[in-house]
């Protein structure tokens, strides 16, 4: 393992690697920083830029520029009061008031030390459990990758809306979007309408352009926010006040270490994602500390306990990604479905026969953060200029390599139809609360659900659900169930 | 309508549809779109009922705000126009037509816009040899 590591570790470490990480965390600083963008466009905007390259190098360029959005999202959330992406509105609570009392120098330099070791702690959280994944995977048969598609979907559900039925449903429908095509096993057409370019299945990029980018840049559009409108160029600071604030990360190195594992270890179960990870951590500094009362007023640990939690879960999330195919947040849903167009297919072979790629994955999270870190503490005292361009300016150039990406996918014009009709649908479901990354994991898993389905029926029958480890998820599916069905009941308000 | 019960109507409609054709396949070939199909229409029966009783309670909104559905026209329109001409001529005629009419900027803005586009697809084109859609019509007439 340590041998594939340091092979991985070297392969990372080439001038054309290197470009790539360096241009993917520029692009991911700017996206973050833009309020409103985020990673989830950001990887929808390079899905086209990546198309027709190696899997390795493409997936490492996606991962860097991902892997430090909320590093620079942060920014906007100090300067101006507006998160530049939604897990770092905690930021805002204490990130804000410390800039209003002229100490916008200090939280900046918290928040850009306290990312890039969150991110790296998240990265060495991964590399330590990598290990213990690789047997858990092999002991795995087709049942309970089966079952193992039914629990993500029902764990994402739980989660990630305040709908469990509403997820459900969204996850059985990107299960049947997976069912167009021919049939594995017949090689029967299926829900084609005679179209041949429907013959391959739906192109999973496509589908997720479709229910995510549409509905977001609709939303870019209709908002159009710019986190500098009427404020101004933003408060000033020295790089004196900077470093202050970077120094301030190691006055606090216990909260750093404890916020960055409690965030990475949030990242590691499906759903929750980055603004359960910030605010759980951001609740954490506040009961810990001995001056609770100064939180909300300007307190350091509240900028350094939500930025620490946003980074360090990237790493924990990607682990469920790679080997269970069962997305940690939104932004890994949809990095996973590039991984896919990159020839990355998550699941159990990338244990046993893709090591390497998990491994330079994990340098890739270590490197990009630092790399973030050196380039935001270089441009910190041109950030406030940036932070306060309309982002509404970038929506044509968004959506003009969205369609680009749905088409490279599969090569047929006929996805754009598509897209527009998925994101008709997606644009629904955001409006009226329906939760849509459990589509992406129903599309992505779908053929694998399928294939396991149909091994572990011919090899077992129905007994497939009496295996050990088959009972052991069907009793987590049901206590997922039962633990959401039990958190609404206590959450009813009482009738007078 | 309102809009809950839109969404659940689709949805209900989608898996019906799902379901019913699932029915003129081949048995073996329809396992998978079975198992998936029956469960989603009957959870979306169930939300619809849900939605319906909770709209006689709440008031409704509108679908989409005026805003909203001007940059879904838009977004209508930059499909057309790139079925209908690609990407080089299509999206960056439509970008600088974005700029200028959506966004306000000055037509020298929406022109530098519409040329950072093409230089986009030229980079694409030419230097990262992707192949990129030419355009229905463009592709008829050459």
């Amino acid at each position: 393992m340590i041998e594939t590591s340091i092979a991985s570790l070297l392969g990372i470490f080439t001038p054309h690697m290197m470009l790539l990480m360096i241009v993917g965390v520029c692009i991911g600083l700017f996206f973050g920083i833009m309020p409103g963008l985020g990673g989830k466009l950001g990887i929808i905007f390079l899905i086209p830029f990546v198309f027709g390259m190696d899997a390795l190098p493409g997936a490492v360029f996606l991962l860097a520029m991902h892997s430090v959005v909320h590093t620079s999202g942060a920014i906007p959330s100090i300067l101006f009061g507006i998160p530049g992406t939604g897990p770092d509105a905690a930021t805002i609570v204490d990130g804000y008031p410390l800039a209003q009392k002229g100490e916008a120098g200090r939280a900046l330099g918290a928040t850009l030390f306290a990312s890039g070791i969150g991110g790296v702690i998240g990265a060495l959280f991964l590399s330590l459990l990598m290990p213990f994944v690789g047997p858990i995977v092999l002991a795995f048969s087709p049942a309970e990758f089966f079952l193992l598609a039914v629990l993500g979907i029902t764990f994402i559900a739980a989660l990630s809306g305040d709908s469990l039925l509403k997820g459900l449903i969204v996850g059985l429908f990107g299960l049947m979007i997976a069912c167009v095509g021919l049939d594995p096993s017949t090689g029967q057409e299926r829900y084609t309408f005679g179209q041949l370019f429907l013959w391959d299945g739906i192109d999973p990029v496509t589908a997720v352009i479709g229910i995510f980018a549409v509905p977001e840049v609709i939303a870019l559009a209709a908002d159009n926010k710019s986190a500098g409108a009427g404020s101004g160029r933003g408060p000033r600071y020295t790089m004196l006040n900077v470093w202050e604030g970077c120094l301030d990360v190691f006055r606090h190195w216990g909260l750093t270490l404890r916020t960055s594992i409690i965030g990475a270890v949030i990242g590691l179960i499906p759903g929750l994602g980055g603004d359960v990870a910030s605010w759980l951590c951001y609740g954490h500094a506040v009961q810990s500390s001995k001056t609770p009362e100064r939180f909300g007023k300007g307190a350091i640990e509240g900028v350094i306990a939500p930025e620490t939690a946003n980074n360090s879960k990237e790493g924990g999330a990607l682990l469920p990604t790679l080997y269970f195919g069962i997305p940690g947040s939104s932004g890994m849903a949809i990095l996973m479905g590039a991984f896919v167009m990159l020839g990355i297919q998550p699941g159990p072979r990338l244990a046993t026969d893709q090591a390497n790629i998990v491994w330079a994955l994990i340098w890739t999270l270590t490197i990009a953060n630092i790399l973030a870190v050196v380039l935001l503490l270089a441009f910190a005292p041109w950030l406030s200029r940036v932070a306060s361009l309309p982002s509404g300016l970038l929506v044509p150039f968004v959506i003009v390599l969205s369609l680009l990406g749905s088409y490279l996918g599969a090569g047929a014009w006929q996805n754009f139809v598509l897209v527009i009709g998925l994101g008709v649908i997606a644009w629904l479901f955001k409006k009226y609360d329906w939760p849509r990354p459990p589509f992406v994991i129903g599309i992505v898993l779908g053929p694998i659900a399928e294939d396991s389905f149909h091994k572990a029926w011919d090899l077992w029958g129905l007994s497939f659900v009496l295996r050990p480890i088959s009972l052991a998820l069907i009793a987590v599916i049901i206590a997922t169930i039962f633990l959401y069905v039990a958190r609404k009941w206590r959450h009813q308000p009482a009738i007078a | 309508m309102s809009g809950r019960i839109l969404v659940s109507g689709i949805m209900t409609v989608v898996f019906a549809v799902f379901v019913g054709l699932a029915f003129t396949i081949h048995h073996e070939a329809a396992v998978m779109p079975l198992l998936v199909g029956v469960p989603g229409l009957v959870l979306s029966l169930v939300q619809l009922v849900i939605e319906m009783r909770k709209v006689a309670v709440t008031a409704d909104e509108p679908i989409f705000s005026p805003r909203e559905r001007s940059i879904a026209i838009w977004l209508l329109g930059f499909v057309l126009a790139i079925i209908a001409f690609g990407f080089d001529v299509g999206a960056t005629v439509l970008v600088a037509a974005y700029l200028w009419l959506a966004v306000g900027a000055r037509p020298l803005g929406a022109a530098i816009g519409g040329g950072l586009c093409l230089a986009t697809m030229y980079v694409l084109d030419h230097l990262l040899n992707i192949p990129l859609f030419q355009g229905l019509i463009f592709h008829h007439l050459f």
